[in-house]
């Protein structure tokens, strides 16, 4: 059933170097090796049929087509013990806080750029420096209420992080429907083993967003701005709406009147005190951004400048999660925090630098190359797999604008089983945790699959899947009743 | 509740219903082969109002080329494919308003639909016709049992007795300019389309007339498609959905005004203005809710 074609040169989660299997997956180990791969594979095509009768999909736009997908499901889960987690839980949350210091401080007194800590250039002439931001304080000054900070494993297995997602990060209606799929596909499975609940978080979620209304009231209006049905992330937003239990609406639902925001119902106007959007900050509000956006609302900016509505998460976070500015991290952590970081970026070069733009190019074939604003695996260069005739165009390119670029060494993804034509065959992962304010993380997160063979592109857009992340704990405590979602301190 | 959403809820009901409406019509004559059953074809594209579309497309009016243009054509906005697939439309705008199951019921619904279409050209109708009306059963079933009935329900509610007055109306009138309207069995056959062969049946106890069946369909103020029960339902929705104190909402008087009408109307009277004359002002009357409803949602939009 399993694999036995293991790679030295990277970390594998389930399996030791002696190719034992680790504690933590001893249970799941005999589960699923005791399961034909008949039923397995029964088991995988049945989660396929749910996900496209619940209408779990996303939309792929390919040039003039557009076509419905299922993030394919692995029915092997991941296992994270409590132990590895705990750090993880504390590195992310102080590099959230960390960031957000950072955002504040850009956009008011810019201490950072004046110690010369972060070259100033690289922070005001970013493309996504929102000057419309410049001197506004944000309710509670809190620019990120949920970030999703993608983590990987080096071959030792030690966690790094790979890059920030501060914007609008997508996917964590998967970290949900995967856990809902496992406990219905495989009831048994889950009860043996003491899994972290994650429903908690998502009333965690909405009670911090209500937090952050301006207006004093009892109940606080927060709405989903979304840019519609044909967004490929929809499925997302539509979760969302429901299980916050708060409303989905597009531009053309809100109009601004007094410098207040209201929604249109059919019961007449209400004021909303908190937009979550999912939408990018240059379609927001056409009178400050671009004026050709119709998903935005008019006089939003001008709302929210007169402390009327909170936006979540913040415009202009997208200077801070540059893949140029991600070097810097480690430096903010210690500039405002005053502590070590806990968690180590992934080693990133700067092309801008001479010294390091000649190491990179001299060492292309060994580097992954990305563009600084990029995201979604498109126009990146994965140097092992690229042929002379890439290497040497990515080379010219380098040179002209080396700005919109940075080089990693390429990274070693962890590894690990996935089901794949009747077979446990070893894929790379990685993982997006999502934080909520820098105070909480969802235990757990998304487990990204690269599901082609030796692919490093985890990517859903490119041929990427999902498994179920579990953080196991290993003593007594606290678990989610299957029944009704609440916790109750295990027996 | 946006006012865009109040809209998707209306037309995901209506556009149910029409699919459902669809395959009764077409599966009264399928099984059949007696000497009416050409002319029937006739007279079913004639209710749909799609007269002009039909003829673009076929050359000919049989039981294959009705099935293929009610059932699957691409074509025509009104087949069952087509209402499955704006009903799935709206349903995805309300989403998030709407339980999961209730989701999936629609979603799982336009699937399958969509794959028969692709599939089965011809074969196994009825079992196909069938399925369409178990698969609407199902979202009624499943709207009655888990939708809180608020202000959401009741918008589903008044888009599906909206439609099921209208496509009743259009059947008794079809069948009324049948030229075999005599006939017996084509009564049969509409009271059949509509489920309420067993409803007449303990009403009449065996008289099976134009008269009678067409007096049943629209008076009889128990039979839910009836269009008394219908618009009876419907005003009760719009009362539901509009009520915000003074002035009464124009949906609301139309549909007071369209439930007298039926009241004072008895069957001497309809057969003496002409059945097809009585079912035509309905059918208008009935269409004007529709866009009144529809200039409240989008026209007044601060008052709303």
């Amino acid at each position: 059933m399993f694999s036995l074609d293991r790679e030295k040169r990277f970390f594998n989660e389930m399996f030791d170097e002696a190719y034992g299997v680790r504690p933590c997956y001893e249970n799941l180990y005999d589960y699923f090796s005791n399961l034909s791969p008949m039923m397995l594979a029964n088991l995988q095509r049945k989660a396929e049929h749910l996900f496209i009768n619940l209408g779990v999909t996303f939309t792929v736009y390919h040039e003039s087509t557009s076509m419905e997908r299922t993030l394919p499901f692995d029915i092997l889960p991941r296992v994270i013990p409590e132990e590895e987690w705990n750090i993880l839980d504390e590195g992310l949350r102080q590099r959230v806080r960390a960031l957000n210091a950072f955002l504040r401080d850009i956009y008011h007194e810019q201490e950072i750029l004046r110690d010369q800590v972060i070259p100033r250039e690289l922070v005001v002439s970013h493309p996504d420096f929102c000057w419309a931001m410049v001197g506004l304080n944000v309710p509670m000054n809190e620019y990120i209420p949920l970030a999703g900070i993608d983590v990987i494993r080096d071959d030792q297995g030690k966690y790094f992080v790979l890059e920030d997602n501060l914007r609008v990060p997508s996917g964590i209606s998967y970290v949900y429907e995967n856990r809902k799929m496992m406990t219905q596909l495989f009831p048994e499975i889950c009860q043996q083993h003491i899994i972290e609940p994650i429903m908690p978080s998502l009333s965690y979620l909405a009670r911090y967003l209500q937090s952050l209304a301006p207006r004093r009231t009892s109940k606080p209006t927060v709405v989903l701005l979304t840019p519609g049905r044909y967004n490929s992330a929809y499925y997302d937003h539509v979760f969302l709406a429901q299980q916050l239990g708060i409303d989905l609406v597009e531009g053309q639902d809100l109009m601004t009147l007094d410098n207040r925001v209201f929604m249109r119902g059919v019961e007449g106007l209400r004021q909303v005190d908190v937009i979550y959007r999912r939408l990018d900050d240059a379609f927001l509000d056409p009178l400050v951004f671009r004026p050709d956006s119709m998903l935005g609302v008019p006089g939003l900016i001008s709302a929210y400048r007169a402390g009327n509505v909170a936006i979540v998460n913040a415009p202009g976070t997208g200077v801070a999660d540059d893949k140029a500015i991600f070097s810097f991290v480690p430096a903010m952590i210690e500039y405002y925090l005053g502590e070590k970081p806990l968690l180590d970026n992934v080693p990133t070069y700067l092309l801008k630098n001479r010294e390091e733009q000649d190491f990179v190019i001299n060492n292309l074939e060994k580097m992954v190359v990305k563009k600084t604003t990029g995201a979604g695996g498109y126009g990146m260069l994965i140097g092992p797999k690229a042929s002379e005739q890439e290497l040497e165009a990515f080379r010219k390119i380098l040179r002209k604008s080396p700005l919109d670029y940075i080089a990693q060494p390429t990274i070693q993804l962890s590894q690990h089983p996935s089901f794949i034509d009747g077979l446990f065959a070893n894929r790379h992962i990685d993982l997006r945790p999502f934080v909520i304010g820098g105070k909480k993380v969802i235990p757990g997160g998304l487990t990204r699959v690269a599901l082609r063979e030796g692919s490093l592109v985890v990517n859903s857009s490119q041929g990427g899947g999902s498994k179920d992340t579990w953080i196991l704990r290993s003593h007594r405590g606290e678990r989610e009743c299957q029944l009704c979602s609440t916790v109750k301190p295990t027996a | 509740m946006l006012n865009r959403q109040a809209d998707s809820l209306i037309w995901l009901a209506r556009m149910i219903e029409r699919a459902e409406n669809n395959a009764r019509m077409l599966e009264v004559y399928y099984a059949e082969s007696t000497e009416e059953k050409e002319a029937y074809w006739e007279s079913l594209i004639a209710v749909t109002g799609d007269v002009a579309l039909f003829r673009q497309h076929y050359d000919q009016i049989d039981a294959l080329s009705a099935f293929d243009f009610l059932s699957f054509s691409d074509k025509n906005p009104n087949s069952i494919y087509q209402c499955l697939r704006q009903a799935r439309e709206n349903a995805l705008v309300v989403r998030e308003t709407l339980p999961n199951e209730i989701y999936e019921v629609v979603n799982a619904f336009y699937l399958v639909v969509r794959s028969c279409a692709e599939k089965l050209t011809g074969k196994a109708p009825l079992e196909f016709l069938h399925l369409v009306k178990k698969r609407s059963f199902l979202f009624q079933g499943m709207i009655e049992a888990i939708l809180p009935q608020g202000k959401g329900w009741s918008f589903l509610q008044l888009g599906r007795y909206l439609e099921r007055a209208d496509k009743t109306a259009r059947i008794i009138d079809a069948a009324n300019a049948h030229p075999y309207k005599e006939k017996e069995n084509l009564w049969l056959r509409v009271l059949l389309s509509v489920s309420a062969y067993e409803a007449y049946q303990r009403e009449w106890c065996g008289r099976m007339g134009p008269r009678e069946v067409i007096d049943f369909l629209i008076h009889q103020p128990d039979f839910p498609r009836s269009l008394r029960f219908s618009i009876a339902q419907a005003l009760e929705a719009a009362q539901k959905a509009f009520k915000n104190g003074l002035p009464i909402a124009e949906p609301i008087k139309l549909l007071e005004q369209l439930d007298q009408y039926l009241r004072f109307n008895t069957i001497d009277e309809i057969e003496r203005q002409g059945v097809h004359f009585f079912l035509q002002s309905f059918l208008r009357e009935n269409n004007k809710v529709g866009f009144a409803v529809n200039k409240i949602l989008f026209h007044s939009r601060d008052s709303a």
